[in-house]
């Protein structure tokens, strides 16, 4: 029941394949000048190059005539413009990004949202679906009754909208997709493992759906069938804004659990979390009939990193 | 992690629980305690008596125990103890700064209300404290070794009060109480000059010596001793009397129909109650009983009384596993 061990770093990094780095070689033709050719990451103070002609973006520094990397993170080069993109930071959020997010406070016309970036992201009244019809303009009573749809606490899966002139990001759930999330639970990784994918939607194979978010929040949740979701058949706002979790069977459950710890692990050793490679680790997690709990064993995570690294 | 919970996470968490057989959100057993790191000594606090470092998921708590010589009065007559903790910012982002005082001022007078000696409910002298406080003792009456014990809250992904005991009693048991010598100044029976009584030179004759000795062995008692010496430097010297009687804290959060250990920070937001129980015990080979130092009932909920006696029960048993995991990382027999 108590089970003790030496304490070692937290979060061992993953030292994976050239592969799997986030640089696509293909697209990059380093000069030879660059360090970090073949993985392209670099090291806080580690010298970029010192030829003088490129331009230094995000994450560098002049160090004398060479350009320096400030932070630990993958070298990127857009024509002249070198920058390293950390490993480590904030979501760093770009207009259409599909994030999943937590109301921190009820303001007058907007929520205030916990989006993981820099900044609290708003969420305008004018940028939800308001009860009673999609397209139509906010009613002073829609003001009144904003908890209604969310409260302090609630998460939803919303779309960055637009930005402020201080950078903060405008979320908006105007589609039946988004909005309140419901009959899950959520798993925080960091941000840079979630890849911008065509759906960030993933109905999984073991019949768990799976939203990830760009901003490193991901909410594992029953499966929905395309045909009940709600408001497929006119929007009905009670559903939508609803507390209350369905009935969920203790299979579902276990799946889900299962699906988190996989998603915990693959966060532990850097790997990036997409439908492809979650599939793969739960396979692999039923494959061998491990329990749910032994992913959080070092020794079964390791082996579940080596077995979907390799092939 | 966010602070708050949304109304469906926290009744997906609650159904969970509640259902058969209980599910947790990574698939623990309602007892099961997440892996346990623990380092100690010189990796973690050089310059300290005792420390040691634990971190259980998320949670990562240090504790340091520093001894200081301090004058003392007649009555008081042994060591004291001095807790204090503190919590790093990083821990609590999302509290305001009188927030995170309010925690570090109640996980302080927490550790401070169990370890300090009350006289009170000790009647034997026979409790942790009170065995603990005399060893502390250099020169009865005048002189003695405060314990300052300190520890910092890392980080907190929830069961801070279970981990931050671990700490406290990894760094006790880690402590090392330098040895002492009671010197006095005596008028040698030959010759005119005083000589510490302690000194051992090799001009000596014997008779002088054993004189010495008998001295400096009274002067521990008589209360003629002058000063005390240092016997070894300050890395080595005697484990804390006692020590294997430093107690452990177990949280049980409480549901009407089941208990779970070592909740992670949304359980303790869903669950409504927390019950923090103190127990330290004498030895864990006989079936003696442990010593009930302390309880904390937290959260908004409520527990009838008689489903809390058997709460304490099955609680003692847990800290009883707990402490017996502990000691044999710590080499207590």
């Amino acid at each position: 029941m108590f089970k003790f061990a030496p304490l070692g770093p937290q979060i061992s990094v993953y030292e994976g394949n050239a592969h799997d780095s986030y640089v696509n070689e293909e697209e990059m033709d380093w000069d030879d000048d660059l360090v970090g050719n073949k993985t392209g990451i670099v090291a806080p103070g580690q010298t970029i190059t010192s030829v003088t002609e490129f331009m230094r973006g995000h994450g560098t520094f002049a160090d004398g005539d060479e350009v320096a990397a400030t932070v630990a993170g993958t070298l990127q080069r857009v024509n002249k413009l070198l920058s390293v993109k950390p490993i480590r930071s904030r979501y760093v959020p770009e207009i259409g990004d599909l994030v999943v997010a937590r109301i921190v406070e009820v303001q007058p016309k907007r929520w205030k949202v916990d989006a993981n970036g820099r900044q609290d992201a708003v969420l305008m009244l004018s940028s939800v679906n308001l009860p009673g019809g999609i397209q139509r303009r906010k009613l002073e009573s829609d003001e009144l009754q904003m908890r209604a749809f969310f409260e302090e606490g609630d998460l939803l899966v919303a779309e960055v909208q637009a930005f402020f002139m201080d950078g903060a990001m405008s979320l908006h759930t105007r589609s039946l997709r988004y909005g309140k999330l419901r009959n899950g639970q959520l798993v925080t990784v960091p941000p840079i493992l979630i890849k911008r994918l065509k759906s960030h939607f993933c109905a999984l194979t073991c019949g768990v759906d799976v939203i990830l978010g760009v901003n490193g929040y991901v909410w594992v949740c029953k499966h929905v069938k395309e045909n009940e979701q709600v408001g497929e058949d006119g929007f009905n706002a009670e559903s939508v804004y609803s507390n209350k979790n369905d009935y969920i069977d203790t299979s579902t459950r276990l799946a889900i659990i299962r699906v988190t710890n996989v998603v915990k692990v693959l966060a532990q050793y850097y790997v990036s979390i997409t439908d492809v490679t979650i599939n793969h680790a739960y396979d692999w997690v039923v494959e061998t009939g491990h329990e749910p709990t032994d992913l959080l064993h070092e020794d079964v995570a390791e082996a579940l990193i080596q077995a979907i690294t390799i092939s | 992690m966010a602070t708050l919970l949304s109304r469906a996470e926290k009744s997906y968490i609650i159904t969970s629980l509640t259902s058969k057989p209980p599910l947790r959100h990574d698939g623990r057993g309602p007892v099961d305690y997440r892996l346990i790191g623990l380092a100690r000594g010189d990796s973690v606090a050089p310059l300290a008596n005792g420390s040691a470092k634990i971190r259980v998921g998320g949670t990562e708590v240090v504790a340091a125990v520093r001894l200081e010589v301090e004058d003392i009065d007649l009555e008081l007559d042994e060591g004291r103890m001095r807790c204090n903790v503190t919590c790093s910012p990083a821990a609590y982002p999302h509290l305001s700064a009188n927030q995170q005082d309010d925690i570090q001022k109640d996980l302080t007078s927490l550790l401070q209300s169990t370890f300090s000696p009350t006289k009170s409910h000790d009647s034997n002298g026979d409790s942790f404290t009170s065995v603990m406080s005399k060893s502390l003792t250099i020169l009865p009456g005048r002189k003695a070794w405060t314990m300052y014990l300190d520890a910092v809250v890392l980080s907190d992904a929830g069961n801070v009060h279970d981990v931050l005991f671990l700490a406290c009693r990894a760094a006790i048991c880690d402590t090392r109480v330098p040895r002492t010598r009671a010197v006095e100044y005596a008028q040698p029976s030959k010759g005119s000059s005083t000589r510490r009584a302690g000194e051992t030179g090799g001009e000596m004759d014997v008779e002088e010596e054993a004189d010495i000795w008998k001295t400096a062995v009274q002067s521990k008692r008589a209360a003629r001793a002058a000063d005390f010496e240092l016997e070894d430097t300050a890395d080595e010297g005697g484990w804390l009397e006692g020590r294997e009687r430093c107690p452990v804290a177990v949280t049980l959060n409480v549901l009407p129909t089941m208990h779970i250990l070592d909740a992670t920070h949304a359980e303790e937001q869903a669950v409504p109650l927390k019950l923090v129980l103190i127990y330290s015990f004498a030895t864990i080979s006989t079936q003696k009983e442990g010593e009930f130092m302390g309880m904390r009932l937290l959260g908004p909920g409520q527990v009838p009384m008689a489903y809390l006696s058997g709460l304490i029960q099955e609680g003692e048993t847990y800290a009883k596993q707990l402490v017996s995991a502990l000691n044999v990382q710590m080499e207590i027999k």
